[in-house]
């Protein structure tokens, strides 16, 4: 049987943070500090790919 | 003013973020989410309040969301990041969180590094748009204060381990409110005064 393959509403607001962040500093700065991004980034992705495995199991 | 605009974004949308995690943590863990979230949201006021009443650790630039003297977005973004570090753990372990007894030890580690990964974000951006600002001197790696790499992890870990003992110990819902408020405010307020003396201590 198929399990529920959405990610965390939590973990999907943390992304969108993560994602408005990079596109104000974008907009401000004309760039982007990628590396302090880095942990949270893969921390999700983890997450997301995990979770998504760990459903559908 | 164009400042002013874009933290009245951020409020707002942190404060959505943070309402919309309360219905997802009531519908994942039942009555015990909505209490632990509301534990979660008191400990975040009583922190931020002391945080700026007492001057200690950081200051906020003037914001428009108030609740007492403290931004409202300081004392939601603790509730919220603390359910997105266990959501994560939840997702990574394959297991789910049990609210009623203190975190084991491989879930404290998760959420530690969860809370770690989000100061990395927050402080550096925090600091770029001119929402909140350190003390003078403050030490940082990587753009991040180092005394916040202890502060997240250590507020997340001390906040699921009391609020999981209560929901342990303690059934009737007006009993825990009680010890909550008996437990929380004294550990929000303990919290950031000890790593202010940390701070001070390690010349961080």
């Amino acid at each position: 049987m198929r399990g529920d393959l959405r990610p965390p509403l939590p973990l999907l607001l943390a992304a969108a943070m993560l994602a408005i962040g990079v596109a104000i500093e974008l907009a401000l700065f004309a760039r982007v500090e990628l590396a302090p991004k880095l942990p949270l980034a893969l921390l999700l992705g983890l997450a997301f790919a995990r979770g998504g495995a760990g459903r559908a199991r | 003013m164009k400042l002013a605009a874009l933290h009245l974004f951020l409020e707002v949308f942190t404060l959505a973020s943070f309402v919309a995690t309360g219905f997802w943590a009531r519908r994942r863990w039942g009555r015990d989410g909505v209490w632990l979230y509301g534990f979660l949201f008191l400990l975040g006021v009583a922190r931020e309040n002391f945080v700026v009443l007492e001057r200690v650790l950081y200051g906020y630039a003037d914001l428009a969301l108030m609740l007492g003297a403290a931004p409202l977005i300081g004392a939601v973004i603790w509730g919220f990041s603390i359910v997105v570090a266990m959501a994560a753990t939840e997702a990574i372990r394959g297991a789910p969180f049990a609210l009623d007894r203190p975190p084991r030890a491989a879930e404290l580690a998760l959420v530690a590094l969860a809370m770690i990964a989000l100061a990395g974000f927050y402080e550096p951006f925090l600091a770029a748009v001119e929402m909140a600002r350190w003390q003078p001197g403050t030490a940082t790696v990587a753009e991040v204060p180092k005394i916040a790499l202890v502060g997240y992890p250590s507020f997340a870990l001390l906040s699921l381990w009391a609020g999981g003992s209560i929901l342990g110990r303690v059934r009737r819902a007006g009993a825990r409110v009680a010890a909550g408020l008996l437990v929380g405010i004294p550990l929000a307020v303990a919290h950031a005064w000890s790593l202010q003396r940390l701070k001070e201590a390690l010349g961080w």
